[in-house]
């Protein structure tokens, strides 16, 4: 079984009287564990698909499945539950919360992981002692108690990835991660996500840049709301 | 958990501290007045139940002046006439007259300003004085004219402090008159007059050597043997005082007068205040509640982050729900200690006794916590609604 299973994914925006496809008919599968780019250019649909792989857009039809679960057959509450247990984002934007310190950044999805799987997750360690070993783990150890606006660029990348690390999560999915970073923070952003694909984490992230791309071991391409594989 | 979410909700509001201190404010001033009120209100009807305590059920009090221009003791309206007349009533006792001149009284060597009464008999049992020393006034002062004086605690520690006064001499104008008891603290009167700083001497002795009356009394006193007889004695007072006299020179104040009185006067005050009250604490409402939705589109993509991180559209609204319970919070305190000073302050300049009412204490406080919550709801449920995509889109 597919970790994720797009079947048929069409996406329409209404853009006044017009009917704007922006997905045509997505069908994709991507197995546990795998590295997976999806580029294409501006416009193309990438950024819409990340959104519904995320659970959070709902196409106009067509069936996504993660882990077998068919998503979009759920409540809303258990969509956004959904999310707090298998989904961790990384977003261009970092993100993060300006009044909470980075240790509390990445504390925050915890707050919205379910009673029942906290307990099964962290299997009596303190969210804390986990949200110091990533941030240790990705060399911010030094700066726990800093606000998100004293960090830099691909600092705050570090600490938004550890936030999407928090819960465990089944696949983390990032939305151009280097977007707004210069190329050598970039570069090492990069390089986190390959080594958290190493050790058997599905990363699937969107990118317009081929650099980016290539640290993927699988590069699916959006043009017009199609995939070229 | 619950503590990780109440650091973050603190973070949150000493982050945005503009939106905080108007926040506060708004709901402050509410409770603030709503203490006040509820305080003003007890303080009111302590003060009605205190003076129909000192005026006693079965009393009948006539005083010159008129419910247009207030009763004056200082007017002399009434009459020994209407004294003899009233008196001829059956079922009254106690009955006592008096006129009063406030006056400077010495010792020969130092002044004071001080009220001088000159009192019919009875006039310390139908008022509850109790002579403390010495004696109060007998048959033989009444019907010899004695020269003689009771007086209070002011009087006596002002010109012999620490000495016996009984048997002094104390001037009233020229007139000299002896010093023969002095009467029990009496502290001060709900509207503030000093009930120890008197001088008391018989009618006719005022009459003849320190003012002429001409039988003119200001204060009429007494009480009733039954009380299922008060109506009706009140009703031939008055019949008595008509023929005597114009409406507008006396009134009859009884228990149920001042208590009326007393009442209208809580009730203006509780209107007042409590329009004052309400208004400050719906505009705290809607200052809230505009802060919190500015705030809610500020924070958009915040709230698209949450919703990206799992969180559902009720622990969205609760977030918001619970910043709003800590501003309540918060200006509970604030304004029920504000409040503790703004009675002390206050009551007593509107000659209000001082009541710290705890029902004042728990009563604001809930009123700000609802108002809060009621003002915040809604741009909380408007957050809660945002579409996480849209929300993740206002900060590119």
């Amino acid at each position: 079984m597919a970790l994720i299973e797009l079947k048929g994914i069409r996406k329409v925006f209404k853009q006044g009287d017009l009917n704007v496809e922006v997905l045509k008919g997505i069908n994709l599968k991507i197995e546990e564990g795998e590295f997976v780019a999806i580029m294409g250019p501006s416009g193309s649909g990438k950024s819409t698909l990340m959104y519904i792989l995320g659970a959070l857009d709902r196409p106009t039809e067509g069936k996504y499945f993660l882990k077998g679960i068919d998503v979009f057959s759920l409540s809303d509450y258990e969509i956004s539950k959904l999310r707090a247990k298998f989904i961790g984002f990384v977003f261009q934007s970092f993100y993060l919360i300006p009044y909470l310190s980075v240790l509390d950044n990445v504390l925050v999805p915890v707050e919205y992981l379910p009673k029942e799987d906290r307990r099964e997750r962290f299997k009596g360690k303190s969210p804390e002692g986990r949200a110091k070993e990533l941030l240790e783990r990705l060399g911010m150890e030094e700066r726990l108690n800093f606000k998100p606006s004293e960090l830099s660029g691909g600092q705050k990348q570090r600490v938004a990835i550890a936030r999407a690390l928090m819960n465990y999560p089944e696949v983390i999915l990032a939305d151009e991660p280097t977007g707004q970073l210069d190329s050598k923070s970039g570069k090492k952003v990069m390089e986190i996500f390959k080594e958290l694909n190493r050790e058997g984490k599905t990363i699937v992230l969107v990118t317009h840049d081929p650099t980016v791309a290539s640290y993927a071991d699988r590069v699916i391409k959006i043009r017009d709301g199609k995939v070229e594989e | 958990m619950k503590l990780f979410i109440l650091k973050e909700l603190i973070s949150s509001l000493l982050y945005s501290k503009v939106r905080t201190v108007f926040g506060v404010l708004g709901i402050l001033f509410g409770v603030v007045s709503l203490v006040l009120i509820v305080a003003a209100i007890e303080g009111s009807s302590l003060q009605a139940k205190k003076v129909i305590e000192k005026l006693g059920p079965d009393s009948v009090l006539i005083v010159s002046g008129s419910v247009k221009r207030g009763p004056r003791s200082s007017f002399q309206n009434l009459s020994l006439k209407d004294v003899s007349q009233i008196q001829k009533l059956e079922g009254i006792f106690a009955l006592t007259y008096g006129i009063v001149k406030p006056t400077m009284i010495s010792n020969g060597e130092n002044p004071k300003f001080s009220t001088v009464f000159g009192v019919g008999e009875n006039w310390f049992t139908s008022w509850n004085y109790r002579i403390e020393l010495g004696r109060g006034f007998t048959e033989e002062d009444f019907r010899e004219l004695r020269k003689v004086a009771v007086v209070g605690h002011d009087v006596s520690d002002f010109f012999w402090p620490g000495e016996n006064p009984i048997g002094k001499i104390i001037l009233v104008g020229k007139t000299p008159l002896k010093v023969v008891g002095v009467y029990e603290k009496k502290g001060k009167t709900p509207n503030g007059h000093n009930l120890d700083n008197r001088l008391f001497t018989p009618y006719r002795v005022f009459d003849k050597t320190i003012e002429k009356t001409y039988d003119k009394v200001s204060v009429i006193r007494f009480r009733v043997l039954n009380l299922n007889d008060y109506d009706r004695i009140v009703e031939e007072t008055r019949k008595i005082l008509f023929r005597n006299h114009k409406p507008d020179e006396f009134m009859i104040i009884t228990p149920v007068v001042v208590k009326k009185f007393l009442s209208m006067l809580s009730a203006t005050l509780a209107l007042f205040l409590g329009i004052a009250s309400l208004t400050a604490l719906v505009v705290g409402g809607f200052v809230l509640s505009s802060i919190f939705y500015v705030n809610v589109y500020t924070r958009e993509w915040e709230v698209g982050l949450r919703k990206a991180l799992g969180a559902t559209k009720k622990e969205v609204t609760h977030f918001f729900l619970s910043e709003a319970l800590i501003v309540a919070v918060i200006s509970s305190v604030a304004g029920s200690l504000i409040g503790t000073l703004a009675i002390k302050w206050t009551l007593p300049k509107l000659n209000i006794p001082v009541v710290y009412p705890i029902k004042a204490f728990i009563i604001a406080p809930l009123f700000a916590v609802a108002v809060s919550l009621f003002a915040v709801y809604f741009p909380a449920r408007k957050a809660a609604g945002f579409e996480p995509v849209r929300a993740l889109r206002k900060k590119a």
